[in-house]
C-alpha cells in the first residue's frame, strides 16, 4: 500500500471516521501528494482555499520561508499533534514526503453579536457585554487596557472536552500569593466533561457548600478590568459568556457600575439603600414572624388593632402562613423565567394581582403578611448579583424558622452564625467579610459612599491596607 | 460525630417547639386596668379592644388580690388577657388609703409587663370611668395616656410613669404626686381635677386643685411646655384679665440648719400671653403688671407649700436636697420633721416677652 494511502487510512481511524471530517489527497509542488485534513464543520473552506492558492504560487519562487504567513506555520509531522490541531478547527496539510505538516488557522466563526447582558441591566456606563468565544472578551479587555502589564494566560480544562480557558491578571498589582492560589487551583482542577461555568466556579472556590457565592460572576467587561486594576484575577471559557473574578469581598456583590457612572451623591445614597435592603430581605419575614407570635408588645397600640383584627381570621400559625405566600413567590419567580418574554407579563398580573389579592379575601393569608413578602421579595431582587440575590432569598427561610420557634432570640442566634459564617469565609484566601473584619477604617466608608474620581489615587488593591495616605480609590463597579 | 450533631440539632427543633410563644391571635391585649377595693375584697376592671366591632369591652372580676383578680377575669375572657400592651392603671381614690404597691406590685413581677405606664386615681368608683371608654373607637388604655400626657404638657401633671414612681415609693425623701380625676357632669369624659397628694405609700385625702398643681411643678421647677396662669389686673377701676405663660424657673434654696429654715428663692420669667389692654411697652405698666403678678404668686407659693406640709407630702424632695448637702440635719423618720420646718419661699417675676404685639 502507497505510504499516502496508509496515512490517510490512519488519519481517518483516529478520527472514528466522523462524518464532517474531511481527509483529500491534493497534487503539491513537484508531482508529490499532499494530505488535506480538517473538519468541514469547523473551518471556512473558501478562505482556506486562497490561501492556499497563495502557497501554491510561493511553492514554485523557492523562496525559503514560503510557509509562513500570520495564519500558517510549518512544523515537522507528528500525528498527535496534528490530531489536536485538527480537533482545535485548524486545517492541516500533511507533506508526507518531507515529513512536515502545514497548518493553516482559519476557524469558522460561531459566535453571536455583542449584546448588552440581560441579567445585569444597567443604566449609564458601556453596554457592551462578553459573549462565548474568549479571543472576542480578551479583545473587548484588551480595548480596554493598553498595557503589556495586562497578563493572559491560557490553559485547558477537561481532560476530554479540552475547553480553552484563560486567566487574567496585572502585573505589578496583583499580589503573588492571590495569583500563585489560583494557579495552584487551576492546576488542580479536574474535569473529564467540561461544559458549564458551574463547574468551574466550583472547583475554584473556597467553601463550595457555603450559601455565599466566593467568586464574582459578570458579563460585563468594564466590571471586569475595574475588578484586574484592583489586583484580581479573572477566569474566562470559550464557552461561556461569564468571567469568575476572585478574590471577592461580600460587598463588592453589591456594587454596579451605575454607581460609578452617575453622580457622586446619587451614587452614594443608592449604595446605602441596596445595603439596606439585605436586612429587608433576610429579617423581614423572620421579624414579623416573631412580633406576631411573641413580642407583639413592641407594636404600637394604634397598630395593633389593625394587626389583631387582620390574624385572627388566619387559621394556621404565622410560619405556615408565611411559607404560603413566600412559596408562591418564588413559583411566580421560577415561571416568569423559564416562559417566553410575552408571556411573562402575563405571568407578572396572575401572580401579583390575582393571587395576591384573592389569597387575602379568600382568608389564607393576612394582609400584612402580604405587605411583608411582597416588601422582602423587592428588596431581594436589589441586589445586583444574582448569585447573591438567590443567596438572600434562601437564607431568609431558616430565619423564619428561627423566628418561630424562639422569636427574637432565635434571629438573635441565627444571625451570630450567620455572622461567624461570613467573618470565617474566604475569597481565595482573602477575608471575605473586609474591611469589616478584618476592620479597616479607612475602607469602611468605601461600602457605604462611592467617593469621587478626582483626586489623583494610587491604585491599590483590595486586601491590604494602604501604607500611602491618598491612596484611598479602592472602589470597583 | 454526625449522629450527635444530627440529634443536637433534632432535638432544639423538636423540643423547643413553642414555650413561649404566645399568639397574638390568642390575646386579648388589655390596655386599661381599673383597681378599686381593698385587701381581701378587690374588684377589677379589665378593658380591651373588640377589633370586629371596633368597640372595648369590660371584663369585671373580684378576688382576694389583683393578681387574684386577673386570674378571675382569664375565666371569662374567650383569650388570654394579655397586659402587656398596658397602658394606663385606675385606681379608686379609697383604695389608695392603703399602700399604694400592694396594687403595684404584680406589674413589677412580670417581664413582659410595661413599666412606661400611667396610674391616675379616680374621685370614687373605677367603674364608670372605665365604662365610659366602652363606646371609644380608639384603645381605652390609649385614651387615658393621650389624656394624661397632653395635660402633663400643660403643666397640671407631673411626668411620671410606672417606674419612677416604683422607685420614689421606696424612698423616705420624696413623695408622689398622682394625676386625680373626675367625671364630667354628663359622665361622658374625665375630667383632670388636679393631684392626689401622697405621703409614703398612702392618699392623704388632699387633693391640689388644677392651680395648685401647676404651682407646686412649678416649685418643682417642672413646668413643660406651657405653664399658664391667669389673672385680674385692676387698673382705674377696671378688670383686665391677663395670662402668663411660664418661660423659665430658676429656683436657690438656702438651708439654716440651726435655725431649722429654708429659704427658697425663685426667680420666674414669663411671656405675657393675654393682655387685652395692651401697652405694655410703657414702664409703669409692665411695672405694675410684673408686680402684680409677683404678688399673686408669692401668695400661692406660701399656700402651696403650707398644704404640702400640713400632709406631710414632701413632694418637692426637700428631704433629697437635705439628706444630701446636709446630713446632720436629716431625720430617719423624715415626714414628722418636714412637717416642722420653716419654709420661706421668695418669688421674683420678670416679664420678658410679651408676644408679637408691642
Amino acid at each position: 500500500m502507497d505510504k499516502v494511502e496508509y496515512m490517510m487510512k490512519s488519519l481517518q481511524k483516529a478520527f472514528y471516521h466522523s462524518s464532517d471530517l474531511t481527509v483529500r489527497q491534493v497534487d503539491w509542488h513537484e508531482g508529490n501528494t499532499a494530505i488535506l485534513c480538517f473538519y468541514a464543520s469547523l473551518v471556512d473552506a473558501k478562505e482556506v482555499q486562497k490561501v492556499l492558492d497563495t502557497i501554491y504560487a510561493r511553492l514554485d519562487t523557492d523562496k525559503p520561508f514560503w510557509s509562513e504567513t500570520l495564519i500558517t506555520t510549518l512544523e515537522n509531522l507528528a500525528l498527535p499533534q496534528a490530531i489536536e490541531r485538527v480537533c482545535q478547527g485548524e486545517t492541516v496539510v500533511i507533506l508526507p514526503e518531507t515529513r512536515k505538516m502545514l497548518t493553516l488557522t482559519i476557524v469558522n466563526e460561531v459566535r453571536r453579536n455583542l449584546e448588552e447582558p440581560m441579567n445585569e441591566h444597567i443604566l449609564r456606563g458601556s453596554h457592551e457585554g462578553l459573549i462565548e468565544r474568549a479571543d472576542t472578551n480578551l479583545a473587548l479587555i484588551r480595548k480596554r487596557v493598553n498595557n503589556p502589564a495586562l497578563v493572559v494566560k491560557s490553559f485547558l480544562i477537561g481532560q476530554q472536552t479540552k475547553t480553552k480557558a484563560y486567566y487574567l491578571y496585572m502585573d505589578g498589582v496583583i499580589q503573588q500569593e492571590t495569583l500563585q492560589e489560583m494557579e495552584k487551583r487551576i492546576a488542580a482542577i479536574n474535569i473529564d466533561y467540561f461544559y458549564s461555568i458551574g463547574q468551574l466556579s466550583d472547583a475554584l472556590e473556597d467553601s463550595v457548600l457555603s450559601p455565599f457565592p466566593q467568586l464574582l460572576n459578570t458579563e460585563h467587561p468594564d466590571r471586569v478590568v475595574a475588578n484586574l486594576v484592583e489586583g484580581k484575577v479573572v477566569v474566562m471559557t470559550n464557552i461561556s459568556p461569564s468571567a469568575l473574578i476572585g478574590p471577592v469581598t461580600f460587598f463588592s456583590f453589591y456594587q454596579t457600575p451605575d454607581d460609578y457612572n452617575g453622580r457622586v451623591v446619587v451614587g452614594s445614597f443608592y449604595k446605602i439603600v441596596r445595603l439596606l435592603s439585605f436586612i429587608t430581605a433576610v429579617f423581614l419575614p423572620a421579624f414579623y414572624i416573631a412580633v406576631i407570635s411573641f413580642h407583639f408588645e413592641v407594636l404600637p397600640l394604634e397598630l395593633s388593632n389593625q394587626v389583631k383584627n387582620d390574624v385572627n381570621n388566619i387559621p394556621y400559625r404565622p410560619l405556615i402562613e408565611a411559607l404560603i405566600l413566600e412559596i408562591i413567590m418564588e413559583l411566580i419567580r421560577e415561571s416568569s423565567i423559564r416562559l417566553p418574554q410575552s408571556v411573562g407579563q402575563t405571568i407578572g398580573i396572575v401572580g401579583g394581582l390575582v393571587i395576591g389579592d384573592a389569597i387575602v379575601s379568600a382568608g389564607l393569608v393576612s394582609n400584612l403578611m402580604v405587605i411583608v413578602v411582597a416588601l422582602t421579595a423587592i428588596s431581594s431582587y436589589v441586589v445586583p448579583s444574582v448569585e447573591l440575590n438567590s443567596t438572600i432569598r434562601m437564607l431568609r427561610f431558616p430565619f423564619m424558622v428561627l423566628a418561630s420557634l424562639f422569636g427574637f432570640l432565635g434571629i438573635v442566634v441565627g444571625v451570630i452564625i450567620l455572622l461567624i459564617h461570613l467573618i470565617s469565609l474566604t475569597s481565595l484566601k482573602q477575608p471575605y467579610f473586609s474591611p469589616i473584619i478584618p476592620f479597616q477604617p479607612k475602607a469602611v466608608y468605601k461600602i457605604f459612599l462611592r467617593w469621587p474620581f478626582i483626586k489623583p489615587t494610587v491604585q491599590v488593591t483590595s486586601f491590604q491596607l494602604p501604607k500611602d495616605e491618598h491612596a484611598k480609590n479602592e472602589d470597583t463597579p | 460525630m454526625y449522629r450527635k450533631g444530627i440529634i443536637i440539632i433534632l432535638s432544639v427543633f423538636l423540643l423547643a417547639s413553642c414555650w413561649d410563644e404566645r399568639l397574638y391571635k390568642n390575646s386579648s391585649v388589655v390596655t386599661l386596668v381599673g383597681v378599686e377595693g381593698h385587701i381581701g375584697e378587690y374588684k377589677g376592671y379589665y378593658a380591651y379592644p373588640n377589633t370586629t366591632a371596633q368597640q372595648n369591652e369590660v371584663i369585671e372580676a373580684d378576688g382576694i388580690s389583683p393578681r387574684d383578680v386577673r386570674t378571675k377575669a382569664n375565666l371569662k375572657v374567650e383569650q388570654t388577657l394579655d397586659l402587656s400592651e398596658l397602658s394606663t392603671i385606675l385606681v379608686s381614690d379609697q383604695t389608695v388609703r392603703e399602700p399604694i404597691y400592694d396594687i403595684l406590685d404584680i406589674y413589677f413581677r412580670d417581664p413582659q409587663n410595661p413599666i412606661s405606664i400611667k396610674i391616675a386615681i379616680t374621685e370614687g368608683d373605677v367603674k364608670p370611668f372605665i365604662d365610659l371608654t366602652k363606646d371609644l373607637a380608639g384603645s381605652a388604655g390609649g385614651y387615658y395616656e393621650r389624656f394624661i400626657e397632653s395635660t402633663e404638657e400643660n403643666t397640671y401633671f407631673p411626668k411620671l410613669d410606672l417606674q419612677t414612681i416604683g422607685s420614689m415609693l421606696f424612698e423616705q425623701t420624696m413623695d408622689i404626686a398622682l394625676p386625680y380625676i373626675q367625671l364630667s357632669e354628663d359622665s361622658k369624659h374625665a375630667v383632670a381635677a388636679g393631684l392626689a397628694l401622697f405621703s409614703g405609700q398612702t392618699f392623704t385625702g388632699t387633693v391640689l386643685t388644677p392651680k395648685q398643681s401647676l404651682i407646686m411643678l412649678l416649685l418643682m421647677n417642672q413646668s413643660s411646655k406651657q405653664a399658664r396662669m391667669s389673672y385680674m389686673w385692676r387698673n382705674d377701676g377696671k378688670d383686665i384679665p391677663i395670662t402668663a405663660d411660664v418661660i423659665h424657673v430658676k429656683r436657690k434654696w438656702t438651708v439654716n440648719e440651726e435655725l431649722r429654715r429654708i429659704t427658697m428663692d425663685y426667680s420666674i420669667e414669663v411671656e405675657i400671653e393675654e393682655f387685652a389692654k395692651n401697652h405694655l411697652y410703657k414702664e409703669p405698666i409692665l411695672k405694675d403688671v410684673q408686680q402684680m403678678i409677683q404678688d399673686h404668686v408669692q401668695a400661692e407659693f406660701e399656700e402651696v407649700l403650707r398644704i404640702l406640709q400640713n400632709q406631710k407630702s414632701d413632694t418637692l424632695g426637700i428631704g433629697r436636697h437635705i439628706r444630701a448637702f446636709h446630713p446632720k440635719m436629716f431625720k430617719e423618720d423624715w415626714h414628722a420633721e418636714y412637717a416642722s420646718l420653716q419654709l420661706v419661699p421668695t418669688v421674683q417675676v420678670k416679664i420678658i416677652r410679651t408676644g408679637v404685639l408691642r
